[in-house]
């Protein structure tokens, strides 16, 4: 399979790993283990640990998924207290991180579903004010750099116009880097079904990124 | 090997997860199929403009903020299991069942009402109603539920005051939410100060009310008889105002009465009992 799933392991962590996570046919050790067994035990500190090593993934996946910042930032904020209001549930018979992406996937979808395309305009135009702010405060070529913010719009906003469960796959698969298998738990569907939409999201996109698919052929050569 | 057996295998192609003796019959079309070979040069290059996104900077104070939220009871707390167990509880049963339809109308109310001054007033009611179970009840409904028809119509409530930015899911933000120069919490202290006011002094509390016109003295009453159910003296801020014998208290002492009855009524039905 491919070495995307390896994107879930934490290389930073800072616990030594105890819990044992059965996922499918295959055993791993929990990188999340011990500070899930501390937070269970009611030490709080241990939670917030775990919300700092996955806050950065969480906001990312919901930040592609959503399309802007502030939307991004309140789900995440919803998915982390919904966390630690269900994280009793968590049985460890996946890994911790697949049950964040989980919750914070179902959010993110809920989240879509109930805004629907209303704020689109105010959606592209955050999009285009985020590119800004990610430009370097001194570009050494402030052409290339704009360039590549540009394209970077131009992404989220393809992505955006994806149906949810197709960009929701192909985030957590192409950005995010999970493997097949880890979508399907975390999606909750068959890895079948998870590759054929990342297969259908990428068609898409592909046909969304035209112009721009274009252009970095001519400009890779041949 | 035709062009569309060719093309629904790109993926894996470009993945790598074609088994060797597969991969060598495709790659022996792409040898000669220009059309088929520019496909997966623009997947390729798809895939390549998605990998490239930056990873965006979660906001510094996420965990802070996460943790002050549920420092302040949004989280799994003594409180919330309480509220769980009390669900179970059959004599509570049927009120929170009441409470939950008193959620959907609410979320079914028109903007325009969402947006006036009794809005303040009901809205700790709707911190009653809408518990964080309710709220998690809709947030975290599975997609396929999600979609389902009989469902369409409260989601479609929800957007629309989610819409007006007034939907979030901790109560006192929600009133901060729209009405974003109101402090719940010196509202509430403000509210606790009157009641205790007509509970320690109801002739000084009915003479101020005598003051001010009729529909000025239902909208300070509503938030009242509100917050007097929710904490649960409205009967005593009732008997204190029967009492004085005012010309105003034994009116005033039957609506603090229905607050008792209601303490979870929809705003619907607040509004129409004034």
């Amino acid at each position: 399979m491919t070495a995307a799933g390896c994107g879930t392991i934490d290389a930073t962590t800072a616990t030594r790993p105890r819990t044992v996570a059965k996922s499918g046919d295959y055993l791993d050790v929990d990188p999340d283990g011990d500070l899930v067994t501390r937070w269970k035990a009611g030490d709080e500190s241990a939670f917030e640990s775990l919300i700092r090593r996955h806050e950065g993934r969480v906001f990312g996946l919901l930040l592609r998924m959503l399309g802007n910042r502030e939307d991004a930032e309140d789900v995440a904020q919803e998915t982390f207290i919904s966390l630690h209001r269900h994280g009793h549930r968590f049985r460890h018979d996946a890994r911790f991180s697949t049950f964040v992406y989980r919750v914070a996937a179902n959010a993110a979808l809920n989240r879509r579903r109930t805004l629907g395309r209303k704020h689109a305009r105010i959606r592209k135009l955050q999009a285009r004010q985020a590119a800004g702010d990610d430009l370097p405060t001194a570009p050494r070529n402030p052409e290339s750099a704009l360039y590549g913010a540009q394209v970077q719009v131009h992404v989220q906003e393809a992505l955006l116009q994806l149906p949810p469960d197709l960009r929701a796959a192909t985030v957590l698969y192409d950005i995010e880097g999970l493997s097949y298998r880890e979508i399907a738990a975390v999606l909750e569907i068959p890895e079948g079904t998870v590759k054929s939409r990342i297969h259908r999201a990428r068609s898409a996109l592909r046909d969304g990124l035209k112009g721009l698919v274009s252009n970095e052929k001519k400009g890779e050569g041949p | 090997m035709n062009c569309a057996r060719v093309r629904s295998h790109l993926g894996d192609h470009l993945e790598g997860d074609l088994d060797l003796r597969f991969r060598a019959r495709v790659d022996e079309h792409l040898g000669r199929c220009a059309s088929c070979t520019n496909e997966l040069s623009e997947l390729r290059s798809t895939v390549a403009l998605l990998r490239s996104l930056s990873a965006p900077q979660p906001p510094a104070e996420l965990a802070s903020e996460v943790m002050r939220r549920i420092g302040a009871g949004e989280g799994r707390t003594r409180r919330s299991a309480l509220v769980i167990r009390r669900v179970f509880d059959p004599r509570v049963a049927a009120a929170l069942a009441a409470g939950l339809t008193g959620f959907a109308i609410f979320t079914s109310v028109e903007t325009s009402w969402v947006r006036s001054p009794e809005a303040i007033a009901v809205a700790p009611t709707r911190a009653v109603i809408a518990d964080q179970n309710a709220i998690d009840m809709w947030e975290n409904l599975p997609p396929t539920l999600a979609t389902a028809k009989s469902v369409q119509p409260r989601l479609a409530a929800i957007e629309r005051t989610a819409a007006n930015r007034f939907y979030r899911p901790d109560p006192r933000s929600m009133v901060v939410g729209f009405y974003g120069r109101v402090d719940p919490d010196l509202q509430q202290l403000d509210l606790d100060g009157q009641l205790d006011r007509a509970k320690l002094d109801p002739r000084g509390f009915l003479r101020q009310l005598n003051e001010v016109s009729e529909p000025e003295r239902r909208s300070r009453i509503a938030p009242l008889v509100v917050r007097a159910g929710r904490r649960g003296d409205a009967q005593i801020v009732a008997r204190r105002l029967r009492d004085t014998s005012h010309p105003l208290a034994s009116a005033l002492a039957a609506e603090f009465d229905q607050g008792r009855l209601h303490p979870m009524a929809s705003p619907r039905a607040i509004r129409a009992s004034y």
